[in-house]
């Protein structure tokens, strides 16, 4: 049973969401080289919560009477690098459910994923893109790794444009190491820099999974006609939705995806489109399977 | 409302700046929608809001509209009807008679005796159609005045204390100053004085020797002018020389240059015995009326002769003139104004003196200086002028074409 989109909106904890999330799904989204723990010793290090139990060095702790963990080289070398798109336009509600944004649906999953990394024993970093900035949480491993992402993750809060070319550049110095990007947007803006760096390290043979996301009112072109709407990012005209431009609205809407889309399938990145009112675990493995099934939408 | 002034049709002027303090703005209550840049652009509304900020700046423009409206507009509004405006010191008699046709007229008591001035600065407080009706001793104006509310004006007038006026006499004979001072009686009430004192207005200088320096008034008369060498070049002003001095100012009568008879002024050039002659028909008149005593009756009151004129003794003289005691043996003239005839009347010696004369009106019937003094029985103001200026005087109720007419004469 999947957690649904409404847990999201009335809910401020991040571990508890992912933990319903992850409650239907397996382990790993790709098969790592690690034998095991302690095939090969590497350190020990201090007990952290969400370390198993069974990876504890008891004899040690007769010893020392402290927790520690035994950890071994891991053979994997896949980092996952989380992407989040943390400008205004993700701060797009949905209009059937109340305080569910995109900004906190795209962090649910993030934090899902860096859950499933986690587990997996894979390095994971995070990237955030907000106000012309892209804040680096370098890759790492671990319980604390996770609790720092998702910290970080909880105090985003959306604002801004997406970073220029340059600083996008700067703060992608991870694409020497093969790795998994897992970017989460509304791809409003394509192209962009951000869809620019995704493309380029798309070359680099770094696994980029994209995740477009929408709301149903977006999808269904039901606005209320009453007021005068504004874009977040490019403000100063103002728009009118109604009838008459319903069918304006919708041709240029997919017109805009279907040339994202295009973008994606011609240099082979996994996209997939989702609802942000759709079941967050479905929508999670729709994304990691997305290399399977190739890119579709939601 | 058809009497308001037009001025007020302008009050709606006071909404513009109450419709321009609606600020007109853009719309501002837009809603973020991120896929708006797939909308058309739209162009903002422009709405006016009520905007309760700068409200006092509100109020004062408004406030500067009705004030200008108000200033054109006149805004004191008439609420004044029929007004009885009683000039103060107007006994209640005569207002209750005067206003008996004005029954539920306001009345309204004037600050002062200027009724015209009050009422050209309060006009405006009377409806136009408003009766207005001025009763007393009003002030009047040298020119008609003109209102735009019919103003009925009926006078009353009060009998005011005579002024009084102190006069220092330096004169051989006080009792002939004296006697023209009495005869002065009237609106002045002159008080002679033996010395100068500091109510002194008029210094009367009848002596031959000069007065002494420390003397001083604000006028002088001069009687003998020998005594004051500043009046030999003096100016000469209808017969009278004045001029400034350290004294005060000093009047004197033209010198005069020989006395003429009187009686080739009078009297026609028709001889002595002519002139005497009218004086002996006058005699006989007098004789007819009784008065034995008086031989020559008429004194000389013309103002120009200022000299007796009667011969012999005047047992009943003339107050006014004082020149009934004379020893003059000029004709005896009549003093009424236009009379000037030689032939004496009875009533001449008792006529007031020219400076009193009252007038037109009462040459008209009321005071003839003939004997008889005619009056009407009717109404007043339609008095017919004595015609009697030659002939003995006659009753008109006697004659038989003005049955009307009535004589107070007490010869009637």
């Amino acid at each position: 049973v999947f957690a649904s989109s409404a847990l999201i909106a009335h809910t401020t904890n991040l571990d508890l969401v992912v933990r319903h999330v992850l409650a239907g799904l397996g382990h790993g989204i790709h098969a790592g080289r690690e034998r095991g723990a302690g095939v090969e010793f590497s350190e020990y290090r201090a007990y952290a919560p969400g370390d198993e139990w069974r990876r504890v060095d008891w004899k040690l702790l007769a010893r020392a009477d402290r927790y520690y963990v035994r950890e071994a080289e891991r053979d994997s070398h896949v980092a996952v690098w989380l992407v989040l798109d943390a400008t205004a336009s993700m701060a797009e509600p949905s209009r059937s459910i109340d305080g569910l944004t995109k900004l906190q649906y795209a962090r649910v999953l993030l934090a899902c994923v860096a859950a499933i990394a986690q587990r997996q024993g894979d390095a994971f970093g995070l990237v955030v893109c907000r106000g012309e900035r892209a804040d680096f949480l370098p890759a790492a491993r671990g319980p604390r790794q996770l609790q720092r992402v998702l910290a970080r993750l909880n105090g985003v809060d959306a604002g801004g444009v997406l970073p220029g070319a340059d600083t996008l550049r700067a703060s992608l110095h991870f694409s020497r190491a093969p790795g998994v990007v897992c970017v989460a947007s509304d791809f409003l803006d394509w192209p962009s820099p951000l869809s620019d760096a995704l493309l380029r390290l798309r070359r680099m043979r770094h696994d980029v999974r994209a995740l477009c996301l929408h709301t149903q009112a977006e999808v269904d072109a039901a606005f209320d006609a009453a007021p005068a709407y504004r874009d977040p990012e490019h403000g100063g005209a103002v728009y009118r939705f109604g009838r008459d431009v319903r069918d304006a609205y919708v041709r240029s809407r997919a017109a805009h995806f279907d040339a994202v889309a295009r973008d994606c399938r011609r240099h082979d990145v996994p996209l997939v489109q989702a609802r942000i009112e759709q079941a967050p675990g479905e929508v999670l493995r729709a994304w990691l399977r997305a290399h399977l099934a190739g890119a579709r939408t939601a | 409302m058809s009497q308001m002034n037009a001025w007020w049709w302008a009050l709606p002027v006071v909404l513009l700046p109450i419709l321009w303090h609606r600020k007109k703005r853009a719309q501002t209550k837009t809603m973020p929608l991120a896929s708006a840049r797939f909308l058309p652009a739209a162009e903002p509304k422009q709405q006016r809001v009520w905007r309760w900020h700068d409200v006092i700046l509100l109020l004062l423009r408004c406030l500067l509209l009705v004030t200008l409206i108000a200033l054109l507009a006149d805004l004191v509004l008439a609420w004044r009807g029929d007004t009885v405006l009683v000039v103060p010191g107007t006994p209640q008699a005569v207002v209750d008679k005067e206003t008996a046709g004005l029954g539920r007229a306001q009345r309204l008591t004037l600050p002062d005796r200027d009724a015209i001035t009050w009422l050209h600065a309060h006009e405006r407080e009377f409806a136009p159609h408003a009766r207005l009706l001025v009763v007393g001793d009003a002030v009047m104006p040298a020119v008609l005045p003109r209102f735009r509310h019919a103003v009925q004006l009926r006078t009353a007038p009060t009998q005011t204390p005579p002024a009084e006026r102190h006069v220092a006499l330096f004169s051989e004979r006080p009792d002939a100053w004296r006697r023209l001072f009495a005869a002065a009686e009237g609106s002045w009430h002159i008080v002679v004085d033996a010395g100068p004192g500091p109510r002194t207005e008029v210094v009367v200088w009848d002596r031959a020797e000069a007065p002494p320096v420390s003397l001083r008034a604000p006028l002088w008369w001069v009687a003998n002018a020998d005594a004051f060498p500043e009046l030999a070049q003096a100016a000469t002003i209808d017969g009278m020389r004045w001029t400034d001095s350290p004294r005060g100012r000093l009047s004197a009568a033209r010198p005069r240059r020989r006395a003429r008879p009187v009686r080739r002024v009078a009297a026609p050039a028709r001889g002595r015995a002519a002139v005497h002659g009218a004086g002996a028909g006058a005699r006989a008149r007098c004789r007819r009326a009784g008065r034995t005593g008086v031989r020559r009756a008429a004194p000389l009151v013309e103002p120009r002769a200022r000299r007796a004129v009667c011969f012999g003794k005047d047992r009943d003289p003339c107050p006014a003139t004082l020149t009934s005691r004379g020893d003059c043996r000029a004709p005896p003239r009549c003093a009424g104004p236009r009379c000037g005839r030689s032939a004496p009347c009875r009533g001449c010696c008792c006529a007031p003196a020219p400076a009193f004369w009252p007038g037109p009106r009462s040459v008209r019937g009321t005071a003839c200086t003939c004997s008889a003094v005619w009056r009407t029985a009717g109404r007043t103001g339609s008095t017919a002028p004595c015609r009697r200026w030659k002939t003995v005087p006659r009753c008109w109720r006697r004659s038989p074409r003005r049955p009307s007419r009535v004589c107070s004469a007490s010869a009637c």
